[in-house]
């Protein structure tokens, strides 16, 4: 599993690296695009947090 | 340590795990955490107690990488039945971040064990190639000699019989 962990852990890590861009999803067709799914972007926000948090921490010392 | 030859009977057989009544152990029961929030909250208040982070502080000084405790841990969760695996692997990178808080929080050197290092010493494979390449052939040679020298043509014997090549009887 730890295969699993690392690929995960790496796109996120690539994904909060990345600029911010607009996604705005297209809605030209019957079927709607799919969003992205809720969880992910969870994780993304715990993440950012916890590596503000650690900034700040570094940051006071 | 010293392997016996002798087979063991006290493992389990092949199939004997299915053997058992369906719901028995705890990770055949519904997980009691089912969304990653859930299960981040769950691991959030262990970080809180201290006997658990000084084993965690001293495995990670110890050289071992984040990625394979954050496993480890989630593993065991699911064994428990707290939440199911793939809920667990979707909550891992926050629980590698948290890893990460408390390694940095407590001044040590850690290993995320994402990223493949970049290896000063050469591999195995390198090194055979390397020596095939190298020209040792004093020593072979010096072997091969003795090896000619010591092999005896085995003696004539001289065939005596009716159907023995002429000249033959008599050694010519």
């Amino acid at each position: 599993m730890s295969k699993h962990i690392v690929k995960m852990y790496n796109k996120l890590d690539a994904d909060i690296k990345k600029s911010p861009t607009s996604k705005a999803t297209k809605n030209s067709g019957l079927i709607p695009q799919r969003k992205e799914p809720e969880e992910e972007s969870n994780i993304l926000h715990y993440v950012k947090q916890i590596r503000k948090m650690r900034e700040s921490n570094n940051g006071t010392k | 340590m010293e392997l016996s030859n002798e087979p063991t009977f006290d493992a389990p057989i092949p199939g004997q795990s299915l053997t058992g009544e369906v719901g028995s152990k705890p990770w055949e029961q519904p997980p009691k955490l089912t969304t990653v929030d859930e299960v981040i909250s769950n691991y959030i208040p262990m970080f809180e107690d201290e006997e658990f982070v000084t084993e965690l502080v001293n495995q990670m000084e110890a050289g071992i990488p984040i990625i394979p405790i954050v496993d480890i841990l989630i593993k065991s969760n699911v064994m428990d039945g707290e939440h199911s695996l793939d809920v667990g692997l979707l909550a891992a990178p926050v629980i590698i971040e948290l890893l990460i808080n408390v390694a940095e929080a407590s001044d040590i050197e850690y290993d995320v064990g994402n990223k493949t290092k970049g290896t000063t010493k050469p591999s195995m494979s390198a090194i055979a190639l390397a020596l095939k390449d190298v020209n040792i052939p004093d020593e072979e040679e010096d072997t091969e000699d003795t090896m000619v020298m010591e092999v005896e043509e085995p003696p004539m014997e001289q065939s005596m019989g009716l159907m023995a090549k002429r000249g033959e009887e008599y050694g010519v």
